[in-house]
């Protein structure tokens, strides 16, 4: 017992520590991955963001206190954000197994990246595409609305937090896709389609983040920007998510798609962009503090 | 029929003896409280004064704690208790992180309060909770059923706890509540509509 539990102050979370933030870390980077994967038509990086998805589900798992009983998870979907994630991870896992099963069978290990390849093929394969896609993109934005649902943390109370979690998985996705070599010669479709994406969600991120701390606080929630732009969460929120995450990488691609470098640079922008989105889960989950009950 | 409270902020001393008579009646686990006195200070010198603010699970109609369960583990009976089964329960947390009376605690481990090995009392008394489970204060729903106060209420040595039914007009509760000047319930603005009034701030 900590004698400060009996005096009203502003506490911050503990509940949810490390286990959660890489559970939403690997679920979220594991869904942008597959995602556009799903656009490359590449089913050997879709399996990379399906075991990374796993990887986040065991992290998830872990975190509970009796693991072995997580199925229990699943019974309230009326009201419960867990349970709706746990179900949209289950989902995920079935539609984007069945489709790599599908592709695989129609077109061998990996579909050719000269052509969109989610545009063409049988119509129920591509409603099927269309559904893995649509659930990957849930997976990686519900953290948001869960993080959102708990109502002693004002901080996390905002619709702004599950845009936020979908940009920052696709933006770890992309991260993980720069990472892993790829022939891009000949493929210039992807690696502008790509580019264009990241640069857009970079600039939206960023404005984002921005409303996040600039919007107007009070009481708990000025404390919990507090500590993100000025206070002990400082050097990861601001150099950490704002200048790794978003900034530098966002100069990196501008450089690359505006021809002044090659594609050399792209795996850096990678790992920067997939630190960025790590430390941005850190950073959010650190600064829940909570109401004080009077 | 719905269980309610109304603490007297006026009569509150401070004793803490609601908080131990729980931790002795319920045998709450070691670093467990479901009910707290939380100090307040007010005002400036020479005005300065100490609030004590008595706090427990809020049993609220709207509970944050029972949207975000995901498992059902936590249950609202018809007298408008909030339950928590510990057989259900896994641990997730959501209802610590969702509850704004911080009245929730996971229980995460069996050990006692002098060292690894549990004294005869806690063997007796934590028998009744279950490890990795959170935990929460239940109005005393077996002494409900025997006709009986809660402890804390039977405890309070000024009376500032009175509990009774908030559907019977003629109760002390109610009584207490249209005499006192303004009522008021916790963190009113999230919507949960506590069980327990204030009154006398």
């Amino acid at each position: 017992m900590e004698k400060k539990e009996f005096i009203i102050g502003k506490r911050p979370q503990k509940e949810w520590g490390w286990l959660i933030i890489l559970a939403l870390f690997f679920t979220g980077s594991g869904a942008g991955s597959f995602f556009f994967a799903l656009i490359l038509g590449s089913v050997t990086r879709m399996l990379m963001g399906v075991i990374l998805v796993l990887v986040g589900a065991l992290f998830l798992l872990a975190d509970l206190s009796r693991p072995l009983s997580g199925w229990r998870v699943i019974l309230r979907p009326q009201s419960s954000w867990i349970t709706r994630g746990a179900l949209g991870i289950i989902s995920f896992f079935v539609l984007s197994v069945l489709y790599m099963l599908a592709v695989s069978l129609q077109h061998g290990r990996s579909v050719s990246l000269s052509g969109a390849p989610w545009t063409t093929g049988p119509t129920w394969l591509m409603v099927l595409g269309v559904l893995s896609g649509a659930v990957a993109l849930f997976v990686a934005a519900y953290p948001g609305f869960l993080l959102g649902s708990m109502r002693a943390i004002p901080f996390w109370n905002t619709a702004l937090l599950p845009v936020l979690f979908m940009i920052s998985g696709l933006l770890c996705g992309l991260g993980e896709i720069y990472l892993m070599p790829l022939q891009w010669e000949g493929q210039t479709w992807g690696l502008v389609l790509l580019n264009s994406l990241s640069v857009g969600l970079l600039i939206l991120g960023f404005f984002l983040l921005l409303s996040l701390i600039l919007t107007v606080h009070s009481g708990t929630t000025k404390e919990s920007v507090r500590l993100l732009t000025s206070g002990s969460l400082r050097s990861q929120f601001v150099a950490g998510v704002i200048g790794i995450g978003v900034i530098v990488p966002l100069i990196i691609l501008v450089l690359i798609f505006g021809g002044a470098t090659g594609t050399s640079l792209l795996p850096i922008a990678g790992i920067l962009l997939t630190l960025g989105m790590l430390l941005f889960r850190y950073s959010i989950l650190k600064a829940g503090i909570y109401t004080t009950p009077v | 029929m719905h269980w309610g409270m109304v603490i007297d902020l006026r009569l509150c001393v401070g004793c803490n003896s609601c908080v131990i008579a729980c931790k002795a009646g319920r045998g709450t686990p070691q670093g467990t409280f479901w009910n707290k006195v939380l100090e307040q200070e007010v005002g400036t010198f020479p005005e300065a004064r100490r609030i004590f603010w008595p706090v427990r699970c809020m049993h609220c109609e709207e509970p944050a704690c029972l949207e975000v369960c995901p498992t059902g583990a936590t249950s609202q009976r018809e007298d408008g208790i909030v339950m928590v089964d510990a057989q259900k329960c896994v641990g997730c947390k959501a209802c610590i992180l969702a509850c704004p009376y911080e009245a929730r605690t996971l229980w995460k481990e069996k050990s006692g309060y002098f060292g690894d090995s549990l004294t005869p009392y806690e063997e007796v008394a934590y028998s009744a909770h279950r490890p990795a489970s959170v935990q929460k204060c239940d109005f005393c729903a077996d002494r409900l059923a025997q006709e009986l106060k809660p402890y804390c209420v039977e405890s309070c040595l000024t009376g500032a706890l009175i509990f009774g039914d908030l559907d019977d007009p003629n109760n002390e509760v109610n009584r207490v509540l249209e005499q006192a000047r303004i009522p008021f319930r916790l963190k009113e603005e999230l919507g949960t509509k506590p069980s327990i009034y204030y009154v006398g701030y």
